[in-house]
C-alpha cells in the first residue's frame, strides 16, 4: 500500500513537473531584442535631434532681441535720422522683448540659458562691426529672419521692407 | 522526499564555512586597507572647519564624487534586496537601478548648480533660504532623519545581518555593533573626505568582487541562455499544503512569472507596471538622488560644476551594473536551489529561513556560500562589509551634518566650529546606539521582499518632497505658505496608505493581506504619482493665493536666477546674523580662558581641530567666496557629450530589456 502511494505520488510530481515544463516559457516577443533596443536608442536620438532644433529656433528669436538691446545706442541715432515707423517699430520689439521675458521665467530654464550664451555671442558679433551700415544690415536681416507668427513682428517684418525700398 | 532530506543536510553543514586561512586573511587584509585609506585621507584634508568636515573642503574630484555616489548608493540590502527580488519576480526590479541613469543626470544637470550657488551645506538650509521662516527646514530634517532609521538604516543593517548569519553563522548582535564600530570610528575621525576616499576603495572592492560571482554563477548554471531557458522551470519540489484546513498553495505562488524577463508589465495585473517603473520610480529617484542630504553633500563636496557632472555620469555607468550583478545572480540562485531560494510551504521556509513568508531574501548568500572557492568566499564578504560599511557611513556621516547643521544650530546658535564638529561626531555615535536598538525590531517585522519594503515606504513618504523640492528650483512663485502645506497634506496622504498597510501587514501569496481594496488596492508606485501630483497641485494652489517671495530674496536659489550677480537679501538673514554674532562672542570668550595642557592639544590634533586661528581665517572668508558654477566651455562640451552617450545606453538596455 505504501509502495503504492509512493508510486502514484511519484508519478503525480513527474506530470506535474513536465506539464511545468512545456508551459510557454516566456511572453511571446514580437522583435528581437536587439530590435527593439535600436528602436528605442533612434527614437531618443531623434527626440535629442528635435530638442536641439527647438532650441536652437528659441536661440535666434532671444538673440535677435538681445543684440538689438545691446545695439541699443547706435540703433537710436540710426532710428532718430531714418524716421518715425521704423523707431516706432524697433521700441515695440524691445518692449515686447522685455516684457516677454519677464514672463517667461518659470519653467523656461533652456530659454534663460540660451539667453545668455547668444547675449554673449551677439555681444561680441556687435562689437566686431564698426559701420553703421552693417549694423542696420545684421539687424534688418534677424528682423526679417524672424519666422514667429506674432502679428507685431509682422508688421516690423513689414514696415523694414518699406524701409529698404525707399533706401 | 530523500531529495528534500538531503538538501537540508547540505544546508546544516553549509553554515559557518568562513574560518580557513585563505578566506580570513583576505578580510583581514580587507579591512587594514580600508583603516589605512581612512587616516591617509586624514591627513589630506583640513578636518577643523565645517567646510572641511562636512563638505571635504570642497577639493573632490571627479572620480571619487562618482565612486562615492555609486557606494553610498549600493549597501547590503541592494545585494539581498536585488537579488531575493529578482529570484521572485524576474528583471523588473532592475529598473529601479536603471531609472537611476537619468535621475542622476538631473541631479548634475539641473540641482546642483542651484545648491552650489545658493552655498548651503544641508538640504534644509536650502529650503530655509529659499523660503524663509524655520518650519519647513525643521519639518524635512526629522522627516529625513525618519526615513534614514526606517528605510536605510535598518534594511542594510538586516541585510548585513542576514548575510553574516547565513555565511559565517555568528550571533548578529556580535557581528552588527562590530561593523557598526568600525564603521563608525572612520566615520568620525575622518569626516566626508574620508569617507570619500574609502568609498573608492570600495566601490572596487564591491564591483570585482561582484563580477567574480557572477561569473562563477553563469558557469555554474550554464550560460546566459541556459538562464533564459531554466529559470522558467525553477520549482520547489515541495508545493503541497502541509496543513490544508489552514491554507491551500495556487501555482502561482511558486511558478515563476511569464513576464520573468520584461522590464516593462502589464499596468494591472503585473507586479511592477510599467507606468509605474517609469514614472513611479523617477519621482522616488527624484527625491533619493536630487533631495537627499546623503547623495547631495556628496556633489557639492566636488571642485567645480565640470566635476559634479562628471562624476554624476560615472555614477550612472556603474548603476547599469546590478542588474547583472545582483538581479541575474539573484535569478540563478533560484534555478540553482529551488528548493531553499523558492520555497513556498511556510513550514519548510521557517526551517530553511527562519520566516514562514518567503526565503527569496537568501539567494545572494546562498550564492556565496556555496559556489565560491576558498579565499573568493573571504572576498564576497569584504564585498558584503563594503556595502554595508559604505552605505551606512555615508548616512551616518550625512544625519550628523543634518542634525548639526539644522537642528542643533537652532537649539544654541553661539556654537563655535568646533563645538559643531564635536556635536557631528557625538551624534554619529547616538545614531549608532539608535540602530543597534533597531535589529531586533527588523528582526520581527521580517517580511519576504526586502527591496519591496523600502521602495514601497519610500514612495508613501518621499513624493511630497521631491515635489516641494521640484517646485522649489524651477517655480519662482512658490512661497513658504505652499510648501508647508503642501508638505503636510501630502505627508497626511502617505500616511493615510501606509499606517493601514502596516496595520493589516503586506501578506503573502499564500495568506494574502485583508488590507480593503480602497486603501492597499493601488500599486504603491501609482500612489507615489497620484501624490506626487497632488502634493504638486496644493502646493501651487496655496502659492498662488497668497503673496509671492520677492526676486531680491532668490537671486541664486532658483534655477532661473542661478547665474545672476546680484546680492540677496536672505530671508534667514536676521536669524544669520543673530548666530553669527553669538558665534563669535563665543569663541571669544573661549579664547580669553584657553589653558592648553599637552594631552588637551594630542586629543585635538586627532580630532582634527587645527588649532584656534584656522576657524577664524575661514569665517570672514566664507561669505565672501560664491561658489562658482562657471565651466570652461571645452569641458562643458565633453561632459554633455558623454552624458548624451550615457543616456543613449541606457535607452539601448531599456529596450532590449522590454
Amino acid at each position: 500500500m505504501g509502495k503504492l502511494c509512493a508510486v502514484t505520488s511519484c508519478l503525480l510530481l513527474t506530470v506535474s513537473a513536465a506539464a511545468a515544463q512545456t508551459a510557454q516559457p516566456q511572453i511571446e516577443r514580437l522583435l528581437p531584442q536587439w530590435l527593439t533596443g535600436i528602436i528605442a536608442v533612434s527614437a531618443f536620438l531623434f527626440l535629442v535631434f528635435v530638442t536641439l532644433l527647438v532650441k536652437k529656433a528659441w536661440c535666434e528669436k532671444p538673440s535677435r532681441k538681445t543684440a538689438v538691446e545691446s545695439e541699443s545706442d547706435r540703433e537710436n541715432e540710426f532710428v532718430v535720422t531714418n524716421g518715425n515707423t521704423y523707431e516706432t517699430n524697433l521700441d515695440t520689439i524691445r518692449r515686447k522683448s522685455t516684457v516677454e521675458s519677464a514672463r517667461e521665467n518659470e519653467f523656461e530654464n533652456t530659454y534663460e540659458t540660451t539667453l545668455e550664451m547668444t547675449g554673449r555671442k551677439s555681444t561680441v558679433e556687435s562689437t566686431g562691426e564698426n559701420e553703421f551700415g552693417n549694423t542696420y544690415e545684421t539687424t534688418l536681416e534677424m528682423v526679417r529672419s524672424k519666422e514667429d507668427p506674432n502679428a507685431f513682428d509682422n508688421l516690423a517684418f513689414g514696415s523694414a521692407d518699406d524701409k529698404v525700398t525707399s533706401m | 522526499m530523500s531529495h528534500h532530506l538531503g538538501a537540508m543536510e547540505n544546508l546544516s553543514s553549509d553554515k559557518g564555512t568562513i574560518n580557513n586561512p585563505a578566506d580570513i586573511a583576505i578580510i583581514v587584509g580587507y579591512f587594514i586597507m580600508v583603516i589605512s585609506v581612512g587616516i591617509w585621507s586624514m591627513f589630506r584634508t583640513n578636518r577643523g572647519t565645517v567646510g572641511g568636515y562636512f563638505l571635504a573642503g570642497r577639493t573632490m574630484t571627479w572620480w571619487p564624487v562618482g565612486a562615492s555616489l555609486f557606494a553610498s548608493n549600493i549597501g547590503s540590502g541592494h545585494f539581498v534586496g536585488l537579488a531575493g527580488t529578482g529570484a521572485a519576480s524576474g528583471i523588473a526590479v532592475g529598473g529601479f537601478e536603471w531609472n537611476a541613469l537619468f535621475i542622476v543626470l538631473l541631479l548634475g544637470w539641473l540641482f546642483v548648480p542651484v545648491y552650489l550657488t545658493a552655498g548651503v551645506i544641508t538640504m534644509p538650509q536650502y529650503l530655509k533660504k529659499r523660503f524663509g521662516g524655520t518650519r519647513i527646514s525643521l519639518y524635512l530634517s526629522v522627516i529625513s532623519l525618519f526615513l534614514y532609521i526606517f528605510t536605510k538604516i535598518s534594511v542594510d543593517m538586516f541585510s548585513g545581518a542576514v548575510f553574516i548569519q547565513q555565511a559565517l553563522g555568528w550571533n548578529i548582535y556580535v557581528a552588527v555593533i562590530t561593523l557598526l564600530l568600525i564603521t563608525a570610528l572612520y566615520t568620525v575621525t575622518g569626516g566626508l573626505a574620508a569617507l570619500m576616499y574609502t568609498d573608492t576603495f570600495q566601490t572596487f572592492v564591491i564591483i570585482a568582487g561582484a563580477f567574480v560571482l557572477t561569473g562563477f554563477s553563469f558557469v555554474q548554471v550554464g550560460g546566459y541562455s541556459a538562464l533564459l531557458a531554466k529559470y522558467s522551470s525553477a520549482t520547489p519540489s515541495n508545493f503541497s499544503s502541509m496543513d490544508p484546513q489552514r491554507y491551500n498553495i495556487s501555482p502561482h505562488c511558486y511558478t515563476p512569472r511569464q513576464d520573468a524577463f520584461n522590464l516593462l508589465r502589464d499596468p494591472t495585473t503585473g507586479d511592477l507596471p510599467w507606468p509605474g517603473v517609469i514614472f513611479g520610480i523617477a519621482i522616488v529617484g527624484g527625491w533619493y538622488w536630487c533631495t537627499d542630504q546623503v547623495i547631495v553633500q556628496r556633489c557639492l563636496a566636488a571642485r567645480s560644476l565640470t566635476h559634479v557632472k562628471a562624476g554624476c555620469i560615472m555614477c550612472g555607468y556603474l548603476k547599469l551594473l546590478p542588474m547583472f550583478l545582483m538581479v541575474f545572480p539573484g535569478m540563478i540562485s533560484r534555478i540553482l536551489y529551488p528548493d531553499e531560494v523558492g520555497c513556498v510551504v511556510p513550514e519548510l521556509c521557517k526551517m530553511v529561513c527562519g520566516t514562514e513568508v518567503g526565503c527569496s531574501n537568501i539567494a545572494y548568500p546562498k550564492l556565496v556560500v556555496s559556489i565560491m572557492p576558498n579565499g573568493l568566499r573571504g572576498l564576497m564578504l569584504a564585498v558584503m562589509l563594503a556595502a554595508l560599511m559604505s552605505s551606512l557611513a555615508s548616512i551616518f556621516n550625512s544625519s550628523s551634518t543634518l542634525f548639526t547643521m539644522d537642528i542643533w544650530t537652532r537649539i544654541r546658535p553661539q556654537a563655535t566650529e568646533r563645538e559643531l564638529i564635536i556635536v557631528g561626531r557625538v551624534w554619529v555615535l547616538c545614531i549608532v546606539a539608535i540602530s543597534i536598538c533597531w535589529i531586533p525590531v527588523v528582526q520581527a517585522a521580517q517580511s519576504g521582499q526586502l527591496f519591496d519594503y523600502i521602495q514601497s515606504v519610500s514612495s508613501y513618504l518621499a513624493p511630497p518632497i521631491a515635489s516641494v523640492f521640484l517646485l522649489a528650483v524651477f517655480v519662482k512663485r512658490v512661497n513658504e505658505m505652499g510648501a508647508f502645506w503642501g508638505l503636510i497634506g501630502g505627508l497626511l496622504m502617505g500616511l493615510c496608505r501606509m499606517l493601514p498597510e502596516f496595520w493589516f501587514g503586506t501578506g503573502s501569496c499564500i495568506f494574502p493581506s485583508n488590507c480593503p481594496y480602497l486603501v492597499c488596492g493601488v500599486h504603491y508606485l501609482h500612489f507615489g504619482i497620484i501624490l506626487f501630483f497632488c502634493t504638486s497641485v496644493l502646493v501651487l494652489v496655496v502659492s498662488y493665493c497668497t503673496k509671492p517671495i520677492e526676486d531680491q530674496h532668490l537671486h541664486r536659489l532658483v534655477f532661473s536666477l542661478r547665474h545672476s550677480k546680484e546680492e540677496r537679501k536672505d530671508l534667514d538673514w536676521e536669524q544669520e546674523e543673530r548666530g553669527r554674532r553669538a558665534q563669535r562672542e563665543a569663541e571669544e570668550r573661549i579664547r580669553e580662558k584657553e589653558a592648553k595642557s599637552g594631552i588637551c592639544h594630542l586629543v585635538r590634533r586627532f580630532c582634527g581641530g587645527g588649532g584656534s586661528e584656522a576657524p577664524e581665517q575661514d569665517a570672514p572668508e566664507a561669505p565672501e567666496k560664491l561658489p562658482d558654477i562657471s565651466e570652461d566651455p571645452v569641458w562643458k562640451y565633453t561632459v554633455d557629450a558623454n552624458a548624451l552617450i550615457m543616456m543613449t545606453v541606457a535607452v539601448f538596455m531599456w529596450g532590449y530589456y522590454a
